[in-house]
């Protein structure tokens, strides 16, 4: 997302469409399948969608459906149970993705120094991400029960009232913010350590040579080389942990009370339980301007600084 | 993964999901990759949310039909318990339904517009071959749209083991809330066991409660359904015994984690809880004695009710489905609700069929004594409570799930916890 | 370097560098073995009779060892059918993607086009759609398609996903242009330099790719 030519980029959208350059017709012409897919799989269903948001829909007949306008935001805006997933998912997001950026890139620098096992290592921290998140969510769930599984059991011997993980209000969270980690670092860990590897050893070799001690190379070398790579897992870690689902349907189906339900779990009941496709939309579509508002501050705060030093 | 092999109707898990992207995406479109849906008329297509050993009951039904007809196939097809309801939901509105599929009966409700109304499709005599009392849960709007399989009430189910080992008399269990205290005080204090969980997986509170607020006189829902009736003293007394259990009288420790006092009954660490009639399929195998009594031991009880529901098989109306394809349906599904044995020899439950209620076989298995006497006398006294039917059952589900958890847990105290779910309920509702 | 001239301080900086060494074996193989532990439960669980799946204190190591959960697994359900479909639907989804994605990130870095930044900011943007809340438009979509029931019906949506362009242009950005302008300049036509040079030297990152998709695809159909 660099932006080497500005002017470059302003003057594109007006320019005007020359077939008869080559570079311009090689380019359509590779951009185009994915284009015609995504147009008609992604870009449509979404303006589908927004039409949607604007009907109290009726899933049975949909040409029965009745406009109502803005109506479902209003009442989105009024929804305390809405809220209480909003301020849910924050929290999740604020626990997983600084932890999954920072502990996926420690692991990647880690295992990148001349470790023994280094094949090993590699297997066994990218394994659980293979996982459905089903089977993710049963075995943390098998981990962390209060009489029978193994945490409390060996907790109990430094604790005398070890705390009932998903069914407290406290822990709960924290807990599926924990399995999630565990699930999805190896993720981050691959595309840092792939970062991390295709940086040119000889920058470090002339580190060395100006006697810069290991943590400047890392501050002047490692992090400003891998900033694309640390930017893109911290841009999609952010938009999964936004609109994370399975993990905390199946561990604690949003509960104690509707402490851990989140946005998209709450768009899956209004939509799927309720039948309010409409509502969902509406819900869909402000998840959706939250992403697209964050993303872009992030680009111009980080993104912009970044391509400038 | 062993409990997920385990599940069964009663206790399903919410396993097998998909990721949050795609979960609906491929619910909806998967059916269409499951192979032949043959269009050759003859092949009835047949949803069912059984596991283990409704499962296993379910099957050998299936299996029995197909022996005995040629014309007709059943193609049972088994999904996933949590998931069940969004996959036939998205089914339907994908255009691609099932040509029958099991409904729990308090469900048909939501559905009902998009069910094939049976009244012209059955004989008129084809009332008299259910329980009434059953037959009566599948009428919506003065029209029938699902025949009835089961009811599968709640009971008491104690560990006689314990018993003993608490000094107690175990062919007599508690048969109202003095005795229940009395039997549960003396195995807190003889043994180290768990004495007494009523919502053994810690997530379905609002069955036995809502039997247990007619027992003691209020009212669950108003007439019309559009709010809570229960805001008054009655209920309240009823929230603090659940919270009475975990703190003050000390028979359980205060932890309402998924499936743990079913875990505990199983493994031999529980004395009692409330379960329905599938736990006889579970319970087969114990290493332990233990028994069933009825579940009249809420405090204040003036009358005797427990919570029951009823499993029915319906045909979801599809416009691509020719008349025949439908016929063939509904007999499938009149074959299959009235030649039900196994339902009740190996699931446990009681079949709704009054012929196979009735029949030798039933009455002679080993069953009958266990647990299906003892269900088939409740249902006999109409002491039976169906959850209300509603439009979308989880507007007052899943409020008192929450809150009842967050109770039993100590996180949350009766009063708070009776005006959350009178003013959910009543927000989700109106 | 110091090291050279000062021996005792050279030893410290030696101990002090294989203290460190050890601290990072012991951090890298005790994440490991924590990763571990989860698997080992499960595996345990898996194997032990009934009576032993629910006791008090954690048997690692199954008392009685029993296959009966993995025949249940085998027999209860057409899980080969349910396999090979699932493998089926992922590996066909892979190779799309990967085509596709690997075609419009190699025009959105290396070709200059109009338009190219619009489609890449629109392509940027889209990767925030919640896919929850496009589903349901988008079964409408499959309706309109005549695409129930075939396997199309799930390829597409999968295919459709722009996270795969996002990180293949990453990669193809730092591709040097000297590398293109050589082929060009040896002859090479745009598609020979996309197949003949781009292709081969992303291997890594189409590797990656290949991978998370097929995981994820797998992951999204299977369980069914």
């Amino acid at each position: 997302m660099a932006t080497e030519d500005e002017s470059a980029s302003r003057l594109d959208a007006v320019r005007s469409i020359d077939l008869s350059d080559t570079e311009t017709r090689a380019g359509l012409l590779f951009a185009t399948p994915y284009l015609v897919v995504f147009s008609i799989f992604l870009l449509y269903p979404l303006f589908l969608g927004f039409y949607m948001s604007l009907f109290d829909w009726n899933v049975f007949a949909p040409s029965q459906s009745e406009f109502i306008g803005l109506e479902n935001y209003v009442r989105m805006m009024n929804d305390p149970v809405f809220w209480s997933a909003f301020r849910a998912t924050v929290y999740f997001v604020v626990l997983t993705v600084p932890t999954l950026v920072v502990f996926g890139l420690a692991l990647a620098l880690g295992v990148n120094r001349n470790v023994k096992g280094k094949r090993f290592l590699r297997t066994v921290y990218f394994s659980p991400y293979v996982l459905t998140v089903s089977v993710v969510s049963l075995i943390w769930m098998e981990m962390y029960a209060s009489d029978y599984g193994p945490i409390n059991y060996y907790l109990s011997y430094i604790l005398a009232d070890p705390p009932t993980w998903l069914n407290s209000f406290t822990w709960a969270m924290p807990a599926v913010a924990f399995a999630t980690v565990w699930w999805t670092v190896g993720f981050n860990f691959i595309i840092l350590l792939a970062a991390r590897q295709s940086v040119p050893e000889r920058l470090y070799e002339a580190a060395r040579i100006d006697g810069a001690s290991s943590w400047r190379a890392f501050k002047d070398i490692t992090l400003p080389q891998m900033r694309p790579a640390i930017m893109f897992v911290s841009v999609v870690q952010f938009i999964w942990s936004f609109q994370v689902f399975g993990q905390v349907f199946v561990m604690t189906d949003g509960g104690p009370g509707n402490s851990t339900q989140t946005i998209i779990m709450y768009l899956f009941r209004v939509a799927f339980r309720q039948q309010d496709f409409g509502y969902a939309a509406a819900i869909g579509y402000f998840l959706f301007f939250v992403l697209v508002a964050v993303s872009l501050a992030n680009y111009y705060f980080i993104g912009r600084d970044g391509d400038a030093s | 993964m062993v409990r997920k092999l385990q599940s069964n109707q009663g206790s399903g898990r919410r396993t097998f999901l998909k990721t949050a992207a795609t979960t609906g995406v491929v619910a909806g479109f998967a059916g269409c990759l499951g192979g032949d849906q043959g269009d050759s008329g003859n092949e009835v297509e047949f949803w069912t949310l059984f596991a283990g050993g409704d499962g296993d009951a379910m099957e050998a039904i299936v299996e029995k039909f197909n022996d005995e007809h040629d014309d007709i196939q059943v193609s049972r097809e088994r999904q996933p318990f949590d998931e069940y309801y969004d996959s036939l939901f998205t089914s339907m509105t994908g255009g691609t339904p099932p040509d029958l599929a099991i409904f729990h009966t308090n469900e048909l409700r939501r559905f009902v517009d998009t069910l094939t109304p049976l009244d012209d499709q059955v004989e008129s005599g084809t009332k008299n071959a259910y329980v009434e009392s059953i037959w009566n849960e599948t009428e919506f709007g003065g029209s029938h749209v699902a025949l009835p399989l089961d009811t599968h009430p709640n009971a008491l189910y104690y560990n006689k083991d314990i018993f003993e080992e608490a000094g107690l008399d175990p062919e007599s269990p508690p048969t109202n809330f003095e005795e229940l205290q009395h039997a549960a005080d003396e195995i807190s204090a003889n043994t180290d066991k768990q004495a007494f969980n009523p919502e053994p997986y810690g997530r379905f509170y609002t069955r036995q409660f809502v039997a247990w607020l007619s027992s003691v006189g209020s009212e669950f829902l108003n007439e019309d359904a559009t709010g809570a009736a229960f805001d008054n003293d009655e209920a309240l007394g009823l929230i603090e015994f659940y919270s009475d259990i975990t703190d003050e009288f000390g028979w359980d420790s205060a932890d309402a984690s998924d499936d743990r006092g079913n875990r505990a009954f199983r493994a031999g660490d529980l004395a009692m809880t409330i379960d329905g009639t599938w736990f006889y399929g579970v319970l087969r195998e114990a290493d332990y004695d233990w028994g069933i009594a009825k579940p009249f031991v809420a405090p204040g009880a003036t009358e005797q009710y427990t919570w029951a529901n009823s499993h029915a098989l319906a045909v979801p109306k599809n416009d691509d489905r020719s008349d025949e394809q439908t016929e063939a349906a509904v007999y499938a599904a009149e074959w299959l609700t009235q030649n039900s044995t196994e339902w009740g020899t190996t699931a446990g439950h009681m079949p709704a069929s009054s012929d196979v209620l009735n029949s030798g076989t039933l009455q002679d298995a080993d069953v009958w004594d266990a647990t299906l006497n003892t269900f088939f006398e409740m249902a006999d006294n109409d002491q039976l409570v169906y959850l209300p039917s509603t439009d979308n059952n989880e507007d007052y589900v899943r409020p008192i799930n929450q809150t009842m958890a967050q109770v039993y847990s100590q996180q949350l105290d009766p009063e708070d916890a009776l005006d959350e779910m009178v003013s959910a309920i009543n927000d989700n509702l109106s | 370097m110091s090291t050279r001239t000062i021996p005792v301080i050279g030893d410290r900086i030696k101990t002090g560098k294989q203290l460190r060494m050890a601290g990072l074996y012991a951090f890298l193989y005790g994440i490991a073995f924590l990763f571990l532990l989860p698997y080992a439960w499960m595996l345990s669980t898996s194997l032990k009779t009934e009576q032993h799946v629910f006791s008090q204190v954690p048997q690692w190591v199954p008392p009685e060892v029993t296959f009966e959960w993995y025949v249940a697994v085998l027999t209860g359900a057409p899980m080969i059918r349910w396999f090979l479909n699932t493998f089926l639907i992922a590996g066909a989804t892979t190779i799309i993607v990967v085509v596709l994605n690997s075609m419009i990130a190699f025009a959105l870095t290396k070709l200059d086009w109009p338009g190219k930044r619009i489609v890449f900011a629109v392509i940027i943007a889209s990767f925030m759609v919640p896919v929850f809340a496009n589903m349901v438009p988008l079964f409408q979509v499959i309706a309109q398609f005549g695409l129930v029931n075939n396997p199309l019906a799930v390829i597409l949506p999968f295919s459709a996903m722009p996270i795969g362009v996002f990180l293949l242009v990453q990669f193809f950005k730092d591709l040097p242009d000297e590398v293109i302008e050589a082929a060009r300049l040896d002859g090479f036509s745009t598609f020979q330099i996309y197949y003949r040079i781009v292709l081969p030297l992303m291997k890594p990152a189409i590797a990656a790719l290949s991978l998370y998709t097929f995981v994820y695809t797998w992951n999204s159909s299977s369980g069914r």
